[in-house]
């Protein structure tokens, strides 16, 4: 039998299929748990996130329209604000996560089980690693903690000219290795 | 080619993908965007970035308690997990022997506080009962005193009032007095010739065989005719209400 694609799950989900939902767990909640884990840096709190994540999935299935996107993206964004709002609530900026080495874990993951958005995704992941450190640290802590550019410059204790000038400097980086090369 | 005027708008667009421009420029930047295709297609570009940003991360699996405990959150409507380690690390260790050391702290000074209260009242009792002895040895001294042995309504109770009848005072000694729970105490009358009751005081039953009493009045015990002691609800009563002890007729 066919496996359910994503949005046919979520439509179950909206319906309370409580099978449903767990298949969608456990489709995603490696990635979510990664995302999370990234933003906060501490295990418990990532935990926490990844499960208010998946409850926000349980109570807004409704609200997800295909038209406009994949599954993934929608889940992912509403784990990033989830995880984005927690770091606020605790009132500090905790490190980039110190679980493990990413590119260990990504050295397990199969081609035959990847896909091919993965495998995009993977080589956009990879485009982050090849940039400068300094350019690497501003992508870390502007997407994944949430800080401006002159919060940033002051936790850095930097001109707030070189943060933009770096990030600049990143973004136009990656849309040209990745994006551009992706496209072809 | 971007028109000259994009530039400073081009340079904010890869912060402003990310969400990390500052206040200041961000409503600048979105006006301009409201009229300008080149930089939205660029910005377009950006955010893709930013979308795959959110999946380029390596995957990591979530302990698998978290699948377990789900579905109990989704029949419980709970948004939130509080586990023990949890807790720990939002009230270190360090808190919790505080709070708990607090809490010691408050249950002793409470403990103390009543034992002080308690120790008070212990003090009055003995300070009445003394007084009331002193009283007892000086009219024992005083040639107009006489004494007047008491009528028991009770088995084994003995003992006597020594009254000056011109004096606004008399001392009850009594042996064998049976104690009272916490609920009653003894009420002491004095009686005038038209049969009304005057309360003048309490009795403290003492520790040992004799108890002491201090009979007050506010006019000289000529005045009555006879002095009673009952049994009240504790703290005492307008009138006489409850088993009689003892009368004494003077």
């Amino acid at each position: 039998m066919k496996p359910s694609t994503d949005s046919e799950l979520a439509q179950q989900v909206a319906a309370r299929d409580e099978h449903a939902f767990l298949a969608l767990y456990d489709r995603f909640a490696s990635r979510v748990y990664a995302l999370t884990m990234r933003v906060l840096g501490d295990a418990m709190l990532a935990e926490e996130a990844t499960q208010d994540t998946f409850l926000k999935l349980w109570s807004r299935a409704r609200q997800f329209i295909p038209s406009q996107g994949e599954l993934s993206s929608w889940l992912l964004t509403i784990a990033h604000h989830t995880a984005q709002d927690r770091l606020r609530l605790e009132s500090r900026r905790l490190p980039a996560s110190n679980a493990r080495d990413p590119e260990e874990t990504w050295r397990v993951v199969t081609d035959e089980a990847t896909s091919g958005s993965e495998a995009r995704w993977r080589s956009l992941y990879f485009a982050v690693q090849s940039l400068p450190l300094e350019q690497r640290q501003l992508i870390d802590l502007a997407y994944y903690k949430g800080m401006s550019q002159s919060e940033i410059a002051e936790v850095l204790n930097l001109p707030l000219g070189t943060v933009k000038t770096r990030l600049r400097a990143a973004m136009q980086s990656l849309r040209r290795e990745w994006l551009d090369e992706t496209e072809k | 080619m971007l028109r000259e005027h994009c530039k400073p708008y081009q340079e904010n667009l890869p912060a402003y993908s990310l969400s990390a421009l500052d206040a200041d420029e961000l409503v600048a930047l979105e006006v301009h965007l409201q009229t300008c295709e080149e930089c939205k297609t660029e910005l377009a570009d950006y955010q893709t970035i930013g979308t795959g940003l959110l999946h380029a991360l390596p995957p990591q699996i979530p302990p698998a308690r978290l699948r377990r405990t789900l579905p109990v959150r989704l029949a419980s409507g709970s948004n939130r997990t509080v586990n023990l380690p949890q807790l720990f690390k939002r009230f270190p260790l360090g808190r919790f022997v505080n709070a708990a050391l607090m809490s010691i702290l408050v249950v002793s000074n409470i403990f103390a506080i009543l034992q002080i209260r308690e120790l008070r009242q212990e003090q009055a009792a003995l300070t009445e009962r003394l007084s009331a002895e002193r009283a007892a040895i000086g009219m024992l001294a005083y040639p107009n005193t006489q004494i007047h042995m008491i009528v028991p309504d009770v088995q084994n109770l003995t003992g006597s009032v020594l009254v000056d009848k011109d004096r606004p005072m008399a001392v009850l000694l009594l042996w064998n007095l049976p104690r009272l729970d916490a609920t009653q105490s003894y009420q002491i009358w004095l009686v005038n010739a038209r049969g009304d009751r005057i309360s003048a005081g309490f009795i403290l039953p003492a520790d040992g065989e004799f108890t002491t009493a201090l009979v007050q009045s506010a006019v000289p015990l000529g005045e009555f005719i006879a002095i009673g002691v009952t049994v009240e609800p504790a703290g005492g009563s307008e009138q006489p209400t409850g088993e009689r002890l003892l009368v004494v007729e003077l």
